[in-house]
């Protein structure tokens, strides 16, 4: 008893001093059942161009490859060498209802040899902060953690950094 | 002797009274601001959500209608991409 009090209080402790927090996130996601992961390749680019040089673009970018890399996909140039993928990206954040940010990320997987995209993902989730860098990296990872993933709408729950 | 004693308790019961009522004003004065404290936020709060409310309406939220254009838009972006992108190799293999 006196074990598991000490544990209980350690755990809020823990999470008093971390600042742990859940991110809910609704996530929609369409796969196509013809995507292929393992041994594929793909390049990625921004969505919108007025984003492209932005600093945060690149870190989102580059977690959406270490995600995609995890499964067994392999970046390459496009303009070198014709991908598997084209990948596109965006996000944004703006006001939302109940005095809170609603912050939205989407991308496109497009298969050129198909013509036609493989898998759209849109993320939703609404909360206190505006703050691309703070909220999109645990969502990110999550979601491509487990790419392609399901099909249709889910709500995930991405712990805060 | 007993008449000390009582007049002893008297007093005793006369400063007893005089703290319990000096720590019953306390009490209430504090749960009175916390009340109106807590009715302050609540009006506080409400007044936010409302100057929100209407800077959305005003506004809007241009950034994520953008967001949403582009994302109608990203299949017919993603084959033009793909398009100029082979055109790109084509030209480099030349």
């Amino acid at each position: 008893m006196q074990a598991s009090k000490a544990l209980i209080a350690t755990c809020c402790l823990c999470a008093v001093l971390t600042g742990c927090k859940t991110i809910p996130v609704s996530e929609v996601s369409v796969t196509a059942p013809e995507i292929k992961v393992e041994g594929t390749t793909f390049d990625i680019f921004p969505l919108d161009y007025k984003k492209a040089n932005a600093p945060e673009t690149a870190v989102f970018e580059s977690l959406v490859v270490a995600g995609l890399e995890k499964k067994g996909m392999h970046r390459v140039d496009a303009t070198t060498t014709a991908p598997t993928y084209i990948f596109l990206f965006d996000y944004a954040v703006d006001m939302g209802s109940s005095f809170n940010y609603e912050r939205r990320f989407v991308s496109l997987t497009y298969d050129p040899a198909l013509q036609k995209p493989v898998q759209r993902l849109r993320l939703v989730s609404e909360g206190d902060s505006n703050k691309p860098m703070e909220v999109f990296p645990p969502i990110i990872k999550n979601a491509y953690s487990r790419f392609p993933a399901s099909t249709g709408l889910t709500k995930i729950e991405v712990p805060a950094q | 002797m007993k008449k000390i004693a009582v007049i002893f308790i008297l007093t005793a019961g006369v400063m007893g009274g005089a703290n319990a009522q000096s720590a019953f004003s306390n009490g209430f004065r504090m749960g009175q601001n916390a009340f109106n404290s807590a009715s302050d936020n609540a009006l506080k709060e409400k007044a936010q959500q409302m100057e929100w409310d209407r800077m959305r309406r005003q506004y809007g939220t241009p950034a994520l209608d953008r967001l949403d254009a582009l994302d109608k838009e990203a299949p017919q972006l993603a084959a033009e991409l793909a398009e100029t992108l082979a055109k790109v190799r084509a030209d480099k293999a030349k």
